[in-house]
């Protein structure tokens, strides 16, 4: 069966990163041709919708499946508040769509492992969102299966995003009620940081634990059998008071022996310049990498520069094509796109088992 | 503080010290051991716990550069009381001006400890439990606080350790040390992540490149004479002030009681609850 040359998108609410569905678009053979969401949605999330929608010059539809039916698409784009992700993913997966969802993958192991089923059963592609196409994450990768370090031994990561979630740790004063978690995600979608939109308080290791982890997976090919975890509510008021935390460490066994360990934090935006250290270690048989996962940069300093742009941008990064790539050839072979279901469900798992041990304090298994 | 000339023998590394030594004003550095009954003190990396016995009941002052093997013990401790000499035993890496600048950005800067992370590789030569030891002392003098909870892991019979500490207040620590490197320069780094800002000192961030053909090589620019000259002043106005240095041996008994936990979590494979040394 041939497949075809281009590839029709449904987004399917764009309430939350629109980042993904534009990513997306970067790539010549998915086109974007309308925009869905349920009836029900609050008329903030319907605002958004119709904005993104107006900027791509396409419908928006206030019926999911009814996109989904009338306009041919082949793919669903799934980025509402994380408590749907897996409602609108199951149901694009059931009508026969391909699924390129925003992290996380779930809120709960029930709906993680009812998802997993569903992609399965429909015989449909999925494609976590991932950052494993960042220019130096290729460039270890290539280095590594060069055998420049030999068989990779321990795997290190640190993970700092340097934002802030609101104010500060202590700075609510008594008889003030606690940060509303839901509304303090809907005003962070201005800058970009509203990555845990939901009702359901997350921290940072099931917002973002993907991206380091899935590195550790990408760049070594181990699962995670075994974890510890240590964690705290260490810098927002926000995190406090809806007991989640926004900063955490890892000690990881993976398989064939390999150790790993990551570090993990939302650590405010005075901690870095440039939008916060993420640094790869990786220890091989024959030697090691240390890899800044910015680079290439250009340093950008200027008069009147304001206080939040980067002094270290960011250049070449072709992490939004490349992952489009990777569905469109699992698409066009039958294969496996560079982040499926499976390995999302490995995220998932370790993600699970970390935020027990954190807990408990004691190691927890995985599988 | 100045005052009389002191005169210190270097049993190790002496131009490293006589250099340091021209730094500061009042002390001399002899390399020889003919020179022993003029000198005040000694400085040395590795010597018998009996030889360190002698050297204090002798009143001379002792100055151990790395973590303890046989050089600090209650029983040398009490010795030196007795006999009125300084016997210190230090971490070289506390001393690195760019730990010297850390420590001085916490709390007021950095506020307080969130994580912190190092890394030490060396090649197999080396032995991993030396650096270990130096840098569970850098993060206990670094937070200010013993952990009550440790957790470790071992691979290849102890060439590699990872350790994770939690402290209370939700404070965290994470030190791998690496022995499985190929021969050569080692690597180390360390970030603190505080709750009010963060420092990043990395060999990374300290290399310079090398072009020869081929591909380019990375060549750390180092920290200099100053790690030297600090712990030599330290230990000049030690003996100088004559100062209670009870201090310096309980860090290390506290840092060798989170070492013991270190061994019992590897054994165990669990994290241990941490209550510090034993009294």
């Amino acid at each position: 069966m041939t497949t075809p040359s281009v590839f029709r998108c449904a987004v399917l609410s764009a309430v939350k990163h629109d980042y993904v569905a534009r990513g997306m678009a970067v790539h010549s053979r998915f086109q974007l041709v309308v925009v869905a969401d349920d009836p029900q949605v609050p008329d903030w999330a319907h605002e958004r919708n119709q904005q993104f929608a107006n900027v791509h010059k396409i419908p928006y539809v206030r019926d999911v499946e009814q996109a989904l039916r009338e306009f041919d698409v082949q793919v669903a784009i799934v980025s509402p508040d994380v408590d749907r992700h897996v409602d609108l993913s199951i149901r694009a997966a059931r009508a026969g769509k391909h699924v390129v969802q925003d992290k996380p993958l779930a809120t709960s192991r029930a709906d993680a492992e009812r998802l997993l089923e569903e992609v399965e059963r429909a015989r449909v592609k999925f494609l976590m969102w991932n950052r494993n196409f960042m220019p130096a994450v290729v460039h270890a990768r290539e280095q590594i299966a060069a055998g420049a370090i030999g068989q990779p031994l321990a795997i290190h990561v640190d993970f700092y995003f340097a934002k802030d979630a609101g104010p500060p740790k202590g700075s609510r004063s008594p008889g003030d009620p606690p940060r509303d978690w839901h509304a303090h995600q809907i005003a962070a979608h201005s800058d970009g940081s509203d990555g845990g939109l939901s009702h359901t308080p997350m921290g940072e290791l099931a917002i973002e634990g993907i991206y380091p982890l899935g590195y550790m997976s990408l760049l070594t090919g181990a699962r995670v059998e075994r974890v510890f975890g240590r964690s705290a509510a260490f810098f927002h008021q926000l995190n406090a008071d809806n007991n989640v935390e926004d900063l955490a460490s890892l000690s990881l066994e993976m398989e064939g022996g390999l150790v790993g360990s990551l570090a993990i934090g939302r650590i405010g935006a005075a901690s870095h310049p440039s939008g916060g250290e993420i640094k790869l270690h990786i220890v091989g048989t024959e030697g090691a990498l240390v890899i800044s996962e910015a680079r290439p940069e250009v340093g950008v300093y200027y008069r009147n520069q304001p206080v939040k742009e980067h002094r270290q941008r960011r250049v070449a990064g072709d992490n939004d094509f490349l992952q489009a790539d990777s569905l469109a050839r699992a698409i066009d072979t039958d294969g496996e796109s560079s982040f499926g279901i499976r390995a999302s469900m490995d995220v998932f798992a370790t993600v699970e088992a970390a935020l027990e041990s954190c807990r408990t304090g004691q190691p927890v298994k995985v599988y | 503080m100045t005052g009389p000339m002191i005169r210190l023998l270097a049993a190790v590394d002496g131009p490293r010290w006589t250099a340091a030594a021209a730094r500061l004003t009042g002390v001399a550095i002899e390399t020889s051991l003919e020179r022993f009954d003029s000198c005040d003190g000694i400085i040395s990396e590795s010597e018998r716990e009996s030889t360190i016995a002698k050297w204090l009941s002798l009143r001379k002052h002792f100055l151990h550069v790395g973590p303890p093997t046989d050089a600090w013990s209650p029983a040398l401790s009490d010795l030196a009381h007795q006999y009125n000499a300084q016997l210190l035993v230090m971490n070289p890496d506390r001393y690195l001006p760019s730990r010297q600048l850390i420590k001085q950005m916490l709390p007021d800067k950095l506020g307080d400890s969130g994580l912190i992370r190092m890394h030490r590789w060396s090649p197999s030569s080396a032995s991993p439990l030396v650096g270990l030891a130096c840098d569970v002392d850098t993060v206990l003098w670094l937070v200010g606080d013993l952990p009550n909870s440790v957790y470790a892991l071992e691979r290849d019979d102890g060439r590699f350790r990872q350790v994770h500490l939690g402290f209370p207040g939700g404070g965290m620590a994470l030190i791998d040390v690496d022995g499985r490197s190929p021969e050569g320069e080692g690597y180390q780094s360390l970030s603190v992540i505080g709750s009010s800002g963060a420092a990043y000192a990395d060999d990374h961030q300290n290399m310079q490149l090398l072009y020869r053909g081929g591909h380019p090589q990375a060549v750390k620019t180092e920290e200099g004479t100053k790690q030297t000259v600090g712990m030599l002043q330290a230990f000049v106005e030690a003996i100088r002030s004559g100062r209670d240095s009870s201090e310096n041996g309980a860090a290390w008994s506290n840092g060798d009681a989170v070492l013991k936990a270190v061994k019992e979590s590897i054994r165990t494979r669990q994290a241990v609850p941490f209550g510090g040394p034993l009294k």
